[in-house]
């Protein structure tokens, strides 16, 4: 799912060092979240974001995985089961387990759940580019995603609703108006720990929750194969490094390794863009987003 | 016994009539319970992300829709409300207004503009130059607005007014997820309590409630005792009309017990910043 060029990475690409005690004290206190509140807060949000837009209804991509899962439980406390849609769309190397998950998922919440398979429009499409690769593939796939979503979104009068947590976020892994594709989302201020332990407290089934996490865009894929990084530790780099504003020396003095904090420092830089607006060239007095500055609840 | 109406709202953005009709709604509501004085949140007729909408929605003094709420207190009662101000000379000020009587008594307008992290506000808001307060049929009443109220400061002039009663109007954002109760909640709580003790006089904090741009703000309005202690305190998050009673000879006894007021010796405060601000002018540290 990455745009990063492939490559083949192992896991502990990084000297293995142990953080200092200090350290993963002040990230683990950083990490810890009061789970009653925080679902509070996100339901708030979803129902209030939902309404203010004129909708009563959000279709969230369900993949069987841990974060979309979330979302899902997170709407049906916001908007009432009845109001939510999940969405599987399998390709034809999909693990069998996403779509089982996906469906326990949609049982235990007594949602409606959709299967739309993309096998087809992705098959005849790379017909025209046999040579192009996984990631390609991937990323063709999650925007194919995307589309399906944004039409049911249409179809339904609903809201796509947003699934990347904040891990992802920050080190880009997510493919941009594909899976980061959304009318909003409640996770993208969370980090992955913090999903675990939500989904955990909110009653996503345990099997989700405990299994590996995998984009599941080829066969055997897993997120921290693929990134290189464990998302345990890559969460107490980022919360230090992001949200208590460490500088690199405290980083290097909590027992960091030097190449794994300028590893991630990097990703967080090279993905800005996938943050953000696109950018326009200035050439008006009023720019959009620039001089042209409104909220995006407008008159709500 | 004096009843307060802490009138916890989620208004909509820019949508001046509705709030309007939202605020006319609550302050009915709350004389019907039997309060005399209702207090809404900072900007509770506009909401908070107004960003290029502050001129839009902004109200000089003489407007139609201050005077509607006004006369809400023609024949009884006492209401502070959050709005944009506009002046003549086409500032825009961050603004609380003071009714009693059927008409607008007073304006106190948000000295303090965060402009840090997630605000903004120096971009888009005049500062207040002055510290007025208000002699209103239940006492003298101080306003202050959010940040207003982290600069203790203000709260010692509030004091050197000799202010029977503090309204804190907030708009503050949740974030802080670690424990049950909101980081800013914790924070907000030491200063309320804080400024009661120093006041010698009870605190209504009323923050506002509802998600807007994607931020929940906290709720949890509270009323303090002149000792500090918490009277009532709202819901988080949710909207609500918190009804306090509270009898004003419980500042009397207080301020028996604990004359930390009638020993405050506000000349030496005002030589000490004398000589500090005239050494610091001199370049002498």
């Amino acid at each position: 799912m990455s745009t990063t060029p492939a490559q083949t990475r192992t896991k502990d690409r990084f000297p293995v060092r142990l953080i200092t005690a200090d350290a993963r004290a002040a990230a683990e206190k950083l990490l810890q979240i009061d789970c009653p509140l925080v679902a509070r807060v996100l339901e708030r949000f979803v129902r209030d974001e939902v309404l203010r837009a004129g909708f009563h209804r959000v279709i969230v991509g369900l993949s069987g995985g841990v974060d979309s899962s979330l979302s899902a439980y997170v709407a049906v406390r916001a908007l009432g089961r009845e109001n939510v849609i999940g969405v599987r769309m399998p390709y034809r190397t999909s693990s069998v387990e996403s779509l089982a998950h996906a469906q326990l998922v949609a049982d235990d919440l007594g949602i409606r759940l959709l299967t739309v398979p993309i096998t087809a429009q992705i098959d005849a499409y790379f017909a025209q580019f046999p040579d192009a690769d996984r990631l390609r593939r991937a990323n063709k796939m999650a925007r194919e995603r995307m589309t399906i979503l944004y039409d049911l979104s249409m179809a339904h009068h609903a809201l796509v609703l947003g699934t990347s947590n904040k891990t992802e976020l920050l080190l880009g892994y997510g493919t941009q108006y594909g899976d980061m594709a959304c009318a909003l989302n409640p996770l993208g201020d969370l980090y992955k720990s913090q999903v675990w332990l939500l989904a955990r407290w909110i009653g996503v089934p345990e099997v989700i929750v405990h299994k590996p996490p995998t984009a599941d865009l080829w066969i055997g894929q897993t997120d921290e194969a693929e990134l290189g990084l464990r998302y345990r530790d890559v969460d107490r780099l980022l919360v230090l490094m992001i949200d208590a504003r460490w500088t690199k020396s405290m980083l290097i003095e909590g027992g960091f390794a030097p190449e794994f904090i300028e590893d991630v420092a990097e990703r967080v830089r090279r993905s800005q863009y996938k943050r953000t607006l696109p950018l326009f060239a200035k050439v008006s007095h009023r720019t959009i987003a620039r001089d042209f500055r409104y909220s995006r609840d407008w008159g709500t | 016994m004096l009843r307060f109406a802490l009138a916890q709202i989620a208004p909509r953005l820019a949508r001046l009539q509705e709030n309007l009709a939202l605020h006319v709604e609550l302050v009915q509501q709350a004389f019907a319970a039997g309060a005399e004085v209702v207090v809404f949140p900072e900007l509770s007729l506009t909401g908070y992300f107004l960003r290029d909408l502050v001129p839009e929605v902004a109200l000089r003094r003489d407007a139609a829709q201050l005077a509607k709420l006004a006369s809400l207190t023609r024949e009884k009662g006492m209401l502070a409300f959050g709005f944009v101000e506009e002046t003549p000379d086409y500032r825009y000020f961050n603004a609380v207004a003071v009714c009693w009587q059927g008409c607008l008594q007073g304006v106190h307008r948000k000295i303090y503009l965060p402009t840090y992290g997630m605000f903004d506000e120096q971009r888009y808001w005049a500062a207040g130059r002055c510290l007025r307060t208000f002699d209103s049929p239940y006492g003298k009443i101080g306003v202050l607005i959010c940040e207003d109220v982290w600069h203790l400061s203000l709260v010692v002039l509030l004091a050197a007014h000799e202010v029977d009663y503090a309204f804190f109007v907030a708009n503050s954002p949740f974030r802080g997820p670690s424990s049950p109760e909101p980081d800013p909640q914790r924070t907000w709580h030491v200063l309320n309590a804080c400024a009661a003790m120093h006041l010698a006089a009870p605190v209504a904090f009323v923050n506002r409630a509802g998600c807007e741009e994607g931020v929940i703000f906290w709720g949890g309005s509270e009323f303090l005792n002149p000792d500090g202690t918490l009277r009532a305190r709202a819901d988080l998050i949710d909207e609500q009309l918190l009804i306090v009673e509270y009898d004003p000879r419980q500042t009397r006894q207080y301020r028996i017990s604990t004359p930390l007021r009638r020993d405050e010796n506000l000349l030496l405060t005002y030589h000490e910043l004398q000589n500090l601000l005239e050494r610091r002018h001199s370049g002498i540290r």
